[in-house]
């Protein structure tokens, strides 16, 4: 496997971008004024938007140090602020990802966007690096895990509520409101309105939350979301991201027209996100930054200190409805004799507290075991055992595809036949 | 009153036990007897496994490895399972501990937990009979239900209710009776049912 040079294509987000002076004037236009109602009304506040936007400003030149318009700190604050400073050395961040590149990690683009100051492209570029790293250190650690459980530890390894724990734990704290006064350490994003809540200085109660789903959905399905029989594991698989949720676009609707990229920019700077999806975008922004400006080998470092290195347990992921019929299905697939329950031990059967323990055989091999009250509960809880050990199977020498570049040739992993299909 | 300790044990100055014993409370009070009993019960030849076959002079260096019965690890993979080319399965073949014991000669496998036999298909039943079980469910659902059908062809009752499912007004009915029956019953049986239910629930989540 051949690594990727992005350093070629990479220019934008290595370099640092300014705003010129001339900036300023087009800003207007870009970012309307908001309404007076979400100016936070204290003596720090930021001078009204009304005053500069006038016309005559043209013919007395700016300071071009006139910050007051810039929905996000100036890239010139982060190398002063001490919250930063503080950030990049508790994540043992290398020196070469400057403090610029963490502050602007931490703009959301609901707070400035402009995708040249935000952090959308180090997050998209991050969050695709934290599912495929991810996803191939579960695959190849449990390679018969069925596709439900393994998208559920998938979830439990860089989903959005795990992100966000992260970023808690990382102590980034969130910005009440972003602006260009704000610190630079802290998360800049707009917060949405909490449902049943009243919309600042209006008076107006928002009653329902609107839901992402206004966008389009890219299922066949779509006009039909009360089926959630239709959600099968390989209906996930082919229309949901990564985690078997729902997605609206894919990236090839985004690729045939770049604009929706904006306009969805705009609509969440609009209603704002939760500090959930601020905290995603952040941890993938960081993780994006580190590949870039850090190379491979320190991405993947950084991704097994802070989220490989959390401790999940497969084996409560699983729920089995049917194991018995499971796991005869699993035998006959396979070539094994069909399962048979033995009582291998149990006391106090005439009693009110009886404790059976119970094997399954396939011929003499014993595949599980299993104990319970009743001899049926045990014989179910055997067969469940059984099946966690044909799925919890783990390969002696792990060694994933991201390590494979360069140095001892590839050798394929084990590729399974499948969770057991009735 | 006041009581000194006495020197020599109660057992032998029995005038002083009933006074004592209105002294101490009911709980802590027990007799030489019992105690002795206990401290020879407890005095038991340990385990064979707890010992070590080694001289009582090396016994420091040794590790005595013996954790108490416990429910199996899910992450331990059966032998059977492992894939072929997988160096466990050797591994676990060739040692004492972990080989599968029911291979020994000598070595019985434990009791079922069914005594009848696994149940053995037979694949006997042709387009004609299966027709022929169609046509008696159709003309008389309620005489020929899916056990008196499986009785008559000699399959299984799952068998039947494949080829030949119950018209959707006997499914109906049987469910109204099922409703009626379930109206009759009272709090507690109703939340029996409803733990029972939780409870295997919990079965399949291995809790």
């Amino acid at each position: 496997m051949k690594g990727l040079r992005l350093l070629r294509w990479s220019g934008s987000v290595l370099s640092l971008r300014t705003r010129p002076c001339c900036f300023i004037h087009k800003y207007q236009y870009q970012y309307p004024a908001q309404p007076l109602g979400l100016l936070r009304l204290q003596s720090s506040a930021a001078a009204p938007l009304r005053t500069v936007s006038e016309p005559e400003d043209d013919k007395e030149p700016r300071d071009s140090t006139d910050y007051t318009l810039l929905p996000s700190p100036p890239p010139s604050r982060p190398p002063s602020s001490a919250r930063l400073s503080a950030l990049h050395a508790r994540l043992v961040l290398p020196t070469r990802l400057p403090l610029e590149i963490l502050a602007r990690c931490l703009v959301d683009p609901s707070a400035d966007t402009n995708s040249n100051f935000n952090n959308a492209s180090l997050s998209l570029l991050g969050s695709d690096l934290l599912g495929y790293y991810t996803s191939e250190a579960i695959i190849c650690r449990y390679p018969r895990l069925p596709t439900e459980v393994m998208k559920a530890a998938m979830a439990a390894y860089c989903g959005p509520k795990t992100l966000a724990a992260i970023t808690r734990e990382w102590g980034v704290e969130v910005a009440a409101a972003p602006g260009r006064e704000v610190d630079p350490g802290f998360l800049q994003c707009i917060r949405q309105e909490a449902g049943n809540a009243s919309v600042n200085g209006t008076g107006t109660q928002v009653k329902e939350l609107q839901t992402a789903a206004d966008g389009v959905s890219t299922r066949p399905d779509a006009e039909s979301p009360t089926r959630g029989w239709r959600r099968g594991a390989s209906s996930k698989t082919l229309y949901g991201d990564r985690f078997g949720d729902e997605i609206q676009r894919t990236e090839t609707d985004y690729a045939e027209r770049p604009e929706l990229r904006k306009e969805e920019a705009q609509r969440k700077a609009k209603r704002g996100v939760t500090l959930e999806q601020a905290s995603t975008g952040f941890v993938g922004a960081l993780m994006g930054a580190m590949y870039i400006h850090a190379g491979k080998k320190a991405a993947r470092n950084f991704f097994k200190a802070h989220v490989l290195s959390r401790h999940l347990d497969v084996s409560k992921l699983f729920e089995f409805r049917q194991p018995t019929r499971d796991l005869s299905k699993l035998c006959a697939r396979e070539g094994f004799e069909s399962p048979v329950a033995r009582i291998e031990s149990e006391t106090g059967r005439k009693s009110r507290t009886p404790v059976f323990v119970v094997g399954v055989f396939a011929g003499k091999d014993k595949l599980g075991e299993g104990s319970g009250s009743s001899l049926d509960e045990a014989r179910f809880r055997a067969a469940v055992g059984a099946l966690k050990g044909w799925y919890l199977y783990s390969p002696l020498e792990v060694r994933v595809p991201s390590e494979a570049t360069g140095g001892r040739p590839w050798e394929p992993v084990l590729v399974d036949g499948g969770e057991v299909v009735v | 009153m006041s009581i000194s300790l006495p020197l020599r044990s109660l057992s032998n100055l029995p005038f002083l036990l009933p006074s004592l014993s209105s002294l101490v409370s009911y709980v802590s009070r027990r007799n030489e007897s019992s105690a002795r009993r206990t401290t020879k019960r407890l005095r038991t030849k340990p385990d064979a496994s707890f010992t070590s076959s080694i001289s009582p002079s090396q016994v420091n260096d040794h590790i005595v490895f013996n954790p108490p019965s416990s429910a199996p690890s899910p992450y331990h993979t059966p032998p059977v399972f492992l894939p072929v080319n997988d160096p466990r399965r050797t591994l676990l073949a060739q040692s004492h501990q972990h080989a599968n014991s029911y291979d020994q000669p000598d070595r019985h496998l434990p009791p079922l937990v069914h005594k009848h036999k696994p149940y053995e298909k037979k694949y006997h039943l042709r387009q004609t009979e299966i027709d022929e079980i169609r046509r008696l469910r159709s003309e008389d659902p309620y005489k020929w239900t899916r056990a008196k059908l499986a009785e008559k062809f000699e399959c299984s009752q799952f068998f039947v209710g494949m080829v030949a499912e119950a018209p959707s007004e006997k499914k109906a009915a049987e469910q109204r009776k099922l409703e009626e029956t379930q109206e009759k019953w009272g709090r507690r049986r109703r939340y029996a049912r409803e733990d029972r239910g939780k409870r295997r629930e919990l079965w399949g989540k291995d809790l």
